[in-house]
């Protein structure tokens, strides 16, 4: 199973000058950046060794088109959890949903996540599903290998690269080093709109939200408080200019 | 108050915040650590702790696991009533932090910028859309579990008469759930990058990997730190790991950061957004990089580069 968030294209979103505020009401939705290497790995492990790859995403309904894209690269089927949109539930709900939605599916081997989302890089996914399933986590995996019911997993910290091994079930969480998300032909996108999307509401899943112990206040854009001065000319007056103003600075030593 | 760090210059930089706050709230602060000498719990003492528990393990630090180090701390915020937990934003440490608040059954604040104690609420603020805004968040007091981005505070100092207590933990560990094979250290930069005061990062502007030489030399000839954004450290490999500079990289803020051929992502801003002077070069006159520079040239880095070392070569001879 594949987890995939789809929100705003973030490299979109404007400020808005007299509020400092982001700008989101025209802003196209789209699969998160690392979901889409979740899902290609997903899709990379289903050519290997077989087996069917199903998404879940949860998210308001208006958001669910962009799913059509990881279903085109190879997801089997997809499920979009909807939720009220004036409910933003937090990482521990939604780790709650996507838990109550994982006993409706049965059996699972693998569960691979983003290793954080676009928007808001909570990182908390992978970690709360590995505690709610008591199953363990490889969380930042490179490189992924499947034989007799183990997995071995690269990954990077910030001081040392780790070999390791875990059993199945596992969930693994992925960057963009992992792999290049591919880009379906046209004959896939098309045969993707033939696969099967169930929409079920939280309510169906038989999940109350209560009211959430973190939230959000407000978003803003913080002043940039660079100076923005052009250095015009060819290569060397720049240069010249350049380096005589940082002497000015005093940065250099 | 309860902190923990697998690392620890990122513990101190913990202490800072947390001391500031325990004496504003009435709270203490507590410090786990794991098969520590006395000499070291002191020093965390020294440096603003009142407790400092220490886990009696035949593990070491490094080689507990964040499922293991969360297990030790649900138990002690149980025990001894805990109102925040603080670790570190880093990697193992925000997944100790989440697996943490999961067994609590509470949200959690990952990657935070700073924190405030206002009326029982948590105000904290982090990264939202990549870095290119900051939210303002609420955590309640049950505990609050926060993780706090490297060098964000400056790590506290020691007074050497500070007192505090030095408690040995019992702790039954549960079994690890990963078998680790192979541990590889990272091979270390020259400087680490966060201590660089002059840095130069190259981003996909570069055709191949042998053009780095350009951002090497001048590098060189400045004295500073060659680093780069994550497409070339981790996509194509043409840097190491530990000189990336990002979102989920490195967080540095050097007196002058040059940035050559990089076009802006604010993944990469929100590592370099604290440098003291910002340059940057690249071909592409709407680069977003020009946003967030003090000095900026629309050129060609496989030009600019080259005579930008060479006027600073003259300079340094003369």
């Amino acid at each position: 199973m594949v987890c995939v968030k789809i929100t705003f294209d973030i490299t979109l979103i404007d400020v808005d000058e007299q509020s400092r505020a982001p700008l989101l009401k025209d802003v196209p939705f789209k699969i998160s950046d690392f979901d889409l290497n979740a899902v290609e790995e997903a899709v990379r492990l289903k050519e290997r060794h077989g087996g069917k790859v199903t998404s879940v995403s949860v998210g308001p309904v208006e958001r669910k088109d962009p799913i059509k894209r990881a279903l085109a690269m190879g997801v089997d089927e997809a499920y979009f959890i909807t939720v009220n949109e004036t409910l933003n539930p937090d990482s521990s709900q939604l780790a709650q949903i996507l838990h109550a939605f994982l006993r409706t599916l049965g059996s699972y081997d693998v569960i691979i996540c983003g290793e954080g989302s676009v928007d808001e890089y909570n990182s908390q996914i992978g970690p709360r599903l590995s505690e709610l399933l008591a199953i363990p986590l490889i969380a930042h995996a490179s490189k992924i290998e499947i034989s007799d019911r183990t997995v071995s997993a690269q990954r990077s910290l910030e001081e040392v690269k780790q070999s390791l091994r875990s059993t199945l079930p596992v969930v693994l969480t992925v960057g963009s080093e992992i792999n290049e998300p591919r880009f379906p032909t046209l004959l896939q996108i098309m045969s993707a709109s033939k696969k099967p999307t169930s929409v079920i509401s939280t309510e169906e899943l038989g999940v109350r939200l209560e009211e959430p112990t973190f939230s959000i206040l407000e978003v803003l854009s913080p002043d940039s408080r660079r100076r923005r001065i052009k250095i015009e000319g060819d290569p060397k007056a720049a240069a010249r200019k350049l380096v005589a103003n940082l002497v000015q600075e005093g940065v250099l030593s | 108050m309860l902190l923990f760090s697998e690392k620890t210059d990122l513990l101190y930089e913990l202490l800072s915040l947390a001391r500031s706050l325990a004496d504003k709230n009435g709270w203490t602060v507590e410090a786990l650590t794991i098969a520590q000498s006395s000499a070291e719990s002191n020093e965390i003492i020294a440096r603003g702790a009142d407790t400092v528990l220490n886990l009696q393990s035949a593990s070491s630090v490094g080689s507990l696991q964040p499922q293991q180090v969360a297990a030790v701390l649900e138990h002690i915020t149980q025990s001894d009533h805990i109102v925040m937990v603080l670790l570190a934003a880093t990697k193992e440490g925000n997944e100790i932090a989440t697996r943490l608040a999961q067994k609590l059954g509470i949200g959690c604040a990952t990657g935070c910028l700073e924190v405030q104690v206002q009326d029982k609420t948590v105000l904290a603020w982090r990264p939202y859309y990549g870095g290119k805004f900051v939210g303002k968040v609420s955590t309640k007091l049950l505990p609050a579990v926060i993780t706090i981005q490297p060098r964000k505070f400056n790590p506290s100092l020691p007074s050497p008469d500070r007192a505090g207590k030095r408690v040995t933990l019992e702790f039954k560990l549960p079994p690890p759930h990963l078998e680790i094979i192979r541990v590889e250290r990272k091979a270390k930069s020259a400087m680490e990058l966060e201590k660089a005061e002059i840095i130069v990062s190259a981003g996909r502007g570069f055709k191949k990997k042998e053009d780095l030489e350009l951002v090497e030399e001048l590098a060189e000839t400045l004295g500073g730190t060659v680093a780069g954004t994550r497409p070339l450290t981790e996509d194509m490999n043409w840097l190491p790991t530990d000189s990336q500079v990002g979102l989920s990289g490195k967080k540095v803020k050097p007196r002058l950061y040059i940035a050559c051929g990089v076009s802006g992502q604010i993944q990469h801003i929100i590592g370099m957004r604290d440098s003291k002077v910002v340059v940057s070069i690249n071909i592409d006159p709407n680069a977003s990089i020009f946003d967030e520079s003090d000095y900026y040239i629309v050129g060609d880095l496989y030009k600019v580069l080259p005579a930008l070392t060479k006027v600073l070569k003259e300079i340094i001879t003369k």
